[in-house]
Order: structure tokens, then sequence, then C-alpha cells
């Protein structure tokens, strides 16, 4: 029974993103690479994309992976891979919105705008009033929601966004309230 | 839609992971950072490679410096010792001629010992008190004069018996070159 539990613990840590990128660090093999984006890779765009535009999301992704590349001896194996990887995508997102001077409430705005004319194309899609909901929140509600969809815990996306635990259970609080909120209102204005 | 209104953390989990599914990553992204990868490896594996050369050559460089030197180390660790002739031996015999002189040593001092014994192998004498001291009276009417000293030292290892009187005859001990070494009364009378 104990040796199953060793060679369950032991195939399970090989396979963990932690184990791999671990191996990667030290050998900086192509294949682990590749396991590596192949598990967190749509992770990571969708919640870069959801806090940006494609095109931006596209190029924090590749920025993101290319540090992790070159970064990989700066990986410490106490922490979680995922979370090291969202905290370089999130950083760079901050850093390229503040480079172009985009406020963050006008990023909310602009990718409102953008999804508001997609929406036209078929409101009653459940689907797309959800997106409104989730993009219409404020950055930082949305970032924490993503953050714990994605399967974060609170102190993990206290780590990941630099703000007390706190602030995330109050911030994650808001942004459910808010979606239940808009998704109530479109869902009322479509059934008038 | 109006179930909507009652949305729960888990239908809202439900929406998010359906979005999630609906934008995926873009293929251009994972194929640049594999080639970025595939570019990085290459490097690192000809930067491995020189700095293994370097290493080797670094090594028999260093080896070859250490051989070249260490002839010289060895020359400057040897301490020579001065030894300073006064005299040449000048002596031009042969072997043999040293032998033979050798020889005629020994038997010049085999000879004297010889005619040491044969001078005072009569061991039995009378001892007679005089002016000048004590005396031996042999045979052969020679008189063998003992000086104080000899007496004084052949009562300190107590080689000389202490109640011989004048007139008493004698026995004397030589050793092989003459020396007296012992004077004990002796029970017969001398006859000559």
């Amino acid at each position: 029974m104990s040796f199953a539990l060793t060679l369950k613990t032991r195939l399970f840590d090989r396979t963990s993103n932690e184990s791999l990128m671990l191996r990667y660090a030290q050998s900086g093999d192509r294949v682990l690479l590749t396991k590596l984006y192949d598990t967190c890779g749509n992770d990571l765009f969708h919640f870069v994309l959801t806090l940006s535009d494609p095109t931006l999301a596209k190029d924090i992704c590749q920025k993101t992976w290319l540090k992790v590349i070159e970064k990989k001896h700066l990986y410490q194996h106490t922490g979680q891979f995922k979370a090291w990887l969202f905290t370089l995508a999130r950083n760079q997102l901050i850093d390229e919105l503040r480079r172009n001077k985009h406020n963050i409430s006008d990023t909310v705005q602009l990718i409102i705008g953008e999804q508001n004319t997609e929406a036209n194309i078929d409101d009653t899609a459940f689907s797309v009033l959800f997106d409104h909901a989730l993009l219409a929140l404020a950055f930082e509600q949305r970032e924490a929601f993503c953050l714990q969809q994605e399967g974060f815990s609170i102190q993990s996306i206290a780590s990941i966004t630099h703000c007390p635990a706190e602030t995330v259970k109050s911030r994650l609080r808001y942004a459910k309230a808010n979606m239940r909120k808009m998704l109530n209102k479109y869902s009322g204005e479509h059934n008038d | 839609m109006t179930k909507l209104i009652q949305h729960s953390d888990d239908e809202l989990e439900k929406h998010y992971a359906k979005r999630k599914l609906q934008h995926s990553a873009p293929a251009s992204i994972k194929r640049h950072v594999l080639a970025k990868q595939q570019d990085n490896q290459s490097t690192a594996y000809i930067f491995r490679r020189i700095s293994y050369v370097a290493v080797a050559a670094s090594t028999l460089l260093l080896m070859s410096l250490l051989l070249i030197q260490q002839p010289d180390q060895v020359s400057k660790g040897i301490d020579y010792q001065l030894v300073q002739l006064h005299t040449l031996d000048t002596n031009t015999e042969s072997c043999s001629d040293c032998i033979k002189n050798r020889y005629a040593n020994h038997y010049n001092d085999y000879l004297a010992q010889k005619k040491t014994y044969a001078a005072h192998h009569k061991t039995k004498a009378v001892l007679n008190l005089a002016i000048e001291g004590w005396q031996l009276k042999g045979c052969d009417d020679e008189v063998l004069q003992l000086s104080n000293e000899l007496i004084a030292a052949l009562s300190n290892i107590q080689q000389i018996d202490p109640q011989i009187n004048s007139g008493d005859a004698v026995e004397i001990a030589f050793d092989q070159t003459g020396i007296i070494l012992g004077i004990s009364r002796s029970g017969n009378h001398l006859r000559c």
C-alpha cells in the first residue's frame, strides 16, 4: 500500500508543473518546456486576454514565455510554477499598460467598447452576456476573479497582485456581486 | 435567461470555463517560444562546448607550465654540502703495499709484546722497601722500582694485598703490554 502510494507520489511529482520546471531549469530541455506550455499556455493567454486585448495578450504571453526561458534559473522550487508564470505575465502587462500610458480603467472601457460591437451580433448568446459582465468589471476585480477561477488561493492571488489578502477578498466579493448585478441587468434588458 | 439571476459560484465557474475554451492561445505563440528555445539551446550547447575546450586547454597549459618549471625547482631544492680540502693525499702507495705495511706493523707489535712478556713473564718476585720506595726483586737480580702512584692506584682498585710486608714473596700480574695489574702475596718462597 505504502509502496503504491510512494510510486504514485513519485509519478505525480515527476509530471507536476513544478517538477517539470525544475528539470527544465537544470537541463533546458525543449520537451519539458513544451509540456509546460501545453499545461499552462491557454490558461495564461485567457488570463491576459481578459485583462487586455488579443494583440497585447499575444505579445505579453510571448514575452512571458521568453522570460521563462531566460530566467529559468530564478525559479524557486518552493513556489507554484503557475503562480510564478502568472506573476511574470501580470508584471509585464502592467508595465506595458503604463508604458503605453493606458490607464487601467481606460483599458476596461476600451475592451467593453470592442466587445459591445461583437455583442450586437447575437445578443441572446449566453456567453456574450457573461463576457459583458466579466469585462465590465474593474481591472482589479476582474484580475482577482480570473485568478480565483484559475484555481489560485487567496494568498496566491495576494502574492501575484502584490496586495493584502483582505483586499483580495474584498475585490472578489465585489466582482461576484457586480457580475450578478450586471447579468441580471442584461438578462432583464434582453427579456424586455 | 431568468435563471441567470441566481448565479451561484459554481455557475460562474462553469461560465468562466466555457469562455476559456472559446479563447485558446494562438499557435504562433507556441511556435515562436519553441523556436526561441531551440536557438537558446543551440547557443548554450556551443558555449558549453567552448567552455569544455577552454577548460581542457587551460589544464594542458597549466600542466605544461608545471612540467617546465619542475626541473628548476628540483635543482633549487638540493642542498649541497660544502667540503673544504686542506690537504691532498700524496700517498702513491698501492693497495698491496698498504697491506704489506700493515702486516709489518702488526708483526712488530707482536714482537714487542712477546719481548715484554719475555721480560716480565717471571711473575714471582720479592717485595722490598728501600729508601726510594717499594721495589720488586726477581731471580735475575733485576730490580723493578714501583712508583707511589702505581701503589696508590693498585690500592684504589684493591689489586694489592695490604698484608704484604717487606721481604715477602709476591706474584705479579701483568697485562699483555707489561703493565702491572696486581700484586698479591705468594704462599711459596721465591726459588730461583
